[in-house]
């Protein structure tokens, strides 16, 4: 340890190791939850990279196709693609039935045209999860889908948490009036009945703003509103704090409320807070899914993964055409995924397992 | 030499749901640079409440009802809480019983002294670093430079005392007020903490407040001694002079409590019979008569005055 003291916080020396020792202390579910979730940032970050097509894109010659099967071509071929399927075609428009045609090969150029794998033309395309009832490529509209699907947890998660983190070590570390003030409020809003709440919301909002914009803007009333039980659980871990030694010592060496709260409160519910909120983001995210159902989620033709499965609402729908149902594995994977890195972060972070 | 820091007749009450409790009551003494005097007590007797009091930094149940404590010429009971802020470890610092939990475990200890240094002064990194291995190795912390990126886990008792002594002493304070410092370490570390802040304190010029039960601390490093019982001031002298001649009659029963301290070869030790009374309904006139072997009736009439009754030594005591 010859580094200098950059900063008087936890030292963060050589990273790349710490990473490598928390991989080596993980399960294989939790190795697979971190790698599901790195995979569905990065549908979210590089979209347009992981999609093959426009999500908005309408091929009205292919409504509501299966997914199609991929073949892997023999080594003479490779110069035209190491991936090939059958194209499909509509034998039956009324009751939308599909047969692929053996005799032609529709290649599949990987990394091609910016994008991880897609075929020359949208008008003759490759459905690797099947298309929806307007003929777009459900898997392009999940990968975009990810963008308002993952991060509407982690806006919603910050936006409450840091609210919570604030006002509860306030309120603990003050104490007195200020917390009983505060404390009384939080109840009001928990008392808040949030589902009527969101629905008065969702007709006061100006019409004008764009869909996502909307969206966002009640995730993040509803994170306003969502402090209330996370600050109670960190008030009184702070009221605990406030009456340690180290806290005492820090005020006889001089140092004022804030500077209390900010150096020592809140470090130490940090550890607890993560969990916390690591575990309250698949909250949002299915209630994300419950918004889209009600229509108050992401409106058409933008695309999350909780409007992708309100199609799947429609029981004849499901029964004709089952893919639709294929976000619902996205939101299932990302909801247990953070479940269990959560679960995973408070072993690590509980003292008494500390080795 | 002048006095630095003055306390006279403190008071400190304790609002609790039974009623007031009387911590301290008329509590005097004074404190020159270079001293260490020792603040004496049983539990309970009113010490912390007094060095809380000085440090304004009593639980929300406390308040001092009357009295001054002069700083430098200001009352430290009129300033204003920011302002206190800037005494507070600037000028008088203070040093804790338990020093397995006075440093914030989730941070390096190189941090926490620097925390402190820079609480009151402007400092770059990289001079901060410097300050704080000056003021480890100022503790008798060995290689200082790889000890700041410890944890306090990975330190033993007495090296977190010394860690916290280094924090108190890192902004060249005045005055230092150290609560029964060693009372959560073993014997040997004991010693040579207390050999430690003696040290420091002749080096630094400091006046420094050592509070303790122990008699045989205050007998090996203090200067002066100030007794407390049910908080009231019993006898205050110097040590030499109270060693002597202890003429209080609790003072007494103390020195015969505990072993060696005269150098008399193997006598019985005598108890202090009874228990020390209650805070909230102290007995009438003074406070140690129930259990005084020399009580006469007038002692319960009323509170005894601390006189001076030989030069520089004070006793509170009708019958001396």
């Amino acid at each position: 340890m010859n580094a200098t003291l950059a900063t008087p916080a936890i030292e963060m020396a050589r990273p790349l190791s710490a990473w490598r020792r928390e991989w080596r202390h993980a399960s294989w579910t939790v190795r697979l939850a971190a790698l599901c979730l790195t995979v569905f940032y990065l549908f979210a970050l590089a979209s347009p990279f992981f999609a093959p097509y426009d999500p908005t894109f309408q091929n009205r010659l292919m409504p509501d196709c299966p997914p199609m099967r991929v073949h892997v071509a023999a080594p003479p071929d490779w110069d035209k693609g190491l991936f090939y399927t059958h194209p499909m075609k509509m034998v039956d428009p009324t009751e939308r039935r599909y047969a692929s045609d053996p005799s032609r090969r529709l290649y599949i150029h990987l990394l091609s045209h910016g994008h991880l794998f897609t075929t020359d033309s949208p008008i003759e395309p490759f459905y690797l999860m099947g298309s929806d009832a307007l003929g777009r490529d459900l898997y392009s509209r999940i990968v975009y889908g990810a963008r308002v699907s993952m991060f509407v947890g982690l806006v919603g998660v910050v936006i409450s948490f840091s609210l919570g983190i604030t006002i509860g070590a306030l309120s603990g570390y003050v104490g007195g009036v200020v917390d009983n003030l505060i404390m009384r409020w939080s109840e009001i809003e928990m008392s808040l009945p949030s589902f009527y709440f969101l629905l008065a919301l969702a007709a006061i909002i100006p019409a004008g703003l764009s869909t996502v914009v909307t969206f966002f803007l009640i995730v993040a009333i509803m994170s306003f509103i969502s402090w209330a039980g996370f600050a109670r659980i960190i008030r009184g871990m702070a009221s605990t704090v406030r009456g340690l030694p180290y806290v005492e010592a820090a005020r006889a060496l001089g140092a004022s409320r804030s500077r209390i709260i900010r150096r020592h409160v809140i470090p130490s519910v940090l550890g607890y807070a993560i969990v916390a909120a690591t575990l309250s983001i698949p909250g949002f995210i299915l209630g994300e899914s419950a918004l889209s159902l009600l229509g108050l989620g992401i409106q058409e033709p933008a695309s999350s993964w909780g409007n992708l499965l309100a199609a799947a609402e429609d029981v004849q729908n499901l029964r004709h055409y089952p893919w639709i149902l294929i976000p619902g594995i996205f939101i299932f994977l990302a909801v247990m995924s953070f479940n269990f890195l959560g679960d995973h972060l408070r072993d690590r972070l509980d003292p008494s397992n500390a080795g | 030499m002048a006095a630095l820091l003055e306390v006279k007749s403190l008071c400190t009450s304790f609002f609790t749901d039974a009623g007031e409790v009387r911590a301290v009551d008329r509590v005097s003494f004074t404190l020159e640079p270079g001293k260490l005097m020792g603040l004496v007590g049983e539990s309970g007797s009113g010490k912390t409440a007094t060095v809380l009091s000085i440090m304004r930094l009593l639980p929300e149940s406390g308040r001092v009802t009357g009295g001054e404590i002069l700083f430098a010429g200001r009352d430290l009971l009129k300033v204003s809480e920011p302002e206190m802020r800037t005494i507070r470890g600037a000028k008088i610092a203070m040093i804790f019983q338990e020093p397995m939990t006075s440093l914030n475990p989730v941070f390096t200890i190189g941090s926490q002294v620097g925390e402190a240094i820079r609480l009151h002064q402007r400092t770059s990194r990289r001079e901060t670093r410097d300050r704080v291995i000056e003021a480890l190795r100022m503790v008798g912390i060995a290689d200082p430079e790889r000890r700041i990126g410890d944890y306090p886990h990975q330190l033993s008792g007495g090296m977190r005392q010394r860690v916290m002594i280094a924090m108190a002493l890192s902004c060249n304070p005045q005055v230092l007020i150290a609560d029964e410092p060693t009372t959560a370490l073993d014997v040997t570390i004991q010693a040579q903490i207390l050999e430690l802040i003696r040290e420091l304190q002749e080096r630094l010029k400091l006046a420094v407040i050592l509070v303790t039960h122990d008699l045989g601390i205050v007998n090996e490093y203090a200067d002066d001694v100030t007794i407390l019982y049910a908080a009231r001031v019993m006898e205050q002298a110097s040590v030499k002079e109270l060693f002597r001649n202890p003429m209080n009659p609790y003072t007494k029963g103390l020195l015969e409590s505990i072993p060696g301290i005269d150098g008399k070869p193997r006598r019985r030790l005598q108890a202090i019979p009874g228990a020390i009374p209650s805070a909230l309904r102290p007995p009438p006139g003074c406070r140690f008569h129930p259990r005084c072997p020399i009580a006469i009736p007038q002692c319960a009439e009323a509170d005894p005055p601390l006189l001076e009754k030989v030069l520089n030594h004070y006793v509170a005591c009708i019958r001396v």
